[in-house]
């Protein structure tokens, strides 16, 4: 099982950023492996919120309709793994990795996940192999 | 068909008497119960929706900003400055 980050959901989507061909190339590897995908509220949220504010709630919307049609798991944080997600947050030493990095790692860690569909080092720097 | 589901959970739905009548009678006439023709009716009407692949989302979504054409700056997936409409 992979867990995709906000950073490859938006990569994909918006054709003038950085990361969209690294993304869609991953896409086509991914395809061929057939990897179940998993992601989290937290993540979800996060490209919503960005796609809203800067392109409109219609193309918010229509990635959420996506992702809703589609086998994509989402995973809720749970009591438990939000004690985890402040124990990791709390280890950091880099001031740009946010809450919700720290809760993708927790869930990661909690459903033994191990690769992570992102492009962002901090994810590395806590024990994911990054597919890039 | 008996549309039977391990898990049920118990509703409530407000009926015209006459649409109520003509279900209890049609349940009666085919030996069912009132709830059995209910999910059956329901059943032919309201289906879940089937899921995509994973990938064929991520696909659609890719084309859907393409086909949008979405401009935003190059390091828009990854400043999280852009969640807080900061630059």
């Amino acid at each position: 099982m992979i867990f995709i980050d906000s950073d490859a959901f938006i990569g994909l989507i918006i054709p003038t950023d950085a990361l969209h061909t690294a993304a869609l190339k991953q896409v086509d590897k991914l395809t061929t492996a057939q990897e179940d995908l998993i992601t989290s509220w937290e993540t979800i949220d996060e490209v919503c919120t960005k796609l809203s504010y800067y392109h409109g709630k219609k193309i918010a919307a229509r990635f959420l309709d996506y992702l809703e049609s589609s086998r994509i798991k989402i995973e809720y944080v749970t009591p438990v793994v939000a004690k985890k997600t402040l124990e990791i947050f709390g280890k950091q030493t880099s001031k740009n990795i946010s809450l919700t990095d720290c809760a993708n790692v927790a869930i990661c860690r909690s459903l033994g996940i191990t690769h992570i569909f992102s492009f962002d080092p901090h994810y590395s720097q806590n024990g994911l192999k990054l597919l890039s | 068909m008996v549309y039977a589901h391990p898990m049920m959970i118990r509703t409530q739905i407000l009926l015209p008497p006459d649409l109520l009548e003509t279900a209890r009678l049609y349940a009666a006439s085919r030996k069912l119960s009132l709830s059995e023709v209910i999910r059956h009716s329901l059943s032919t009407k309201v289906k879940p929706r089937k899921k995509i692949s994973s990938y064929t989302a991520l696909k659609k979504m890719a084309a859907y900003g393409k086909r949008m054409k979405l401009k935003s700056p190059p390091d828009f997936a990854t400043n999280d400055d852009y969640l807080y409409r900061l630059p």
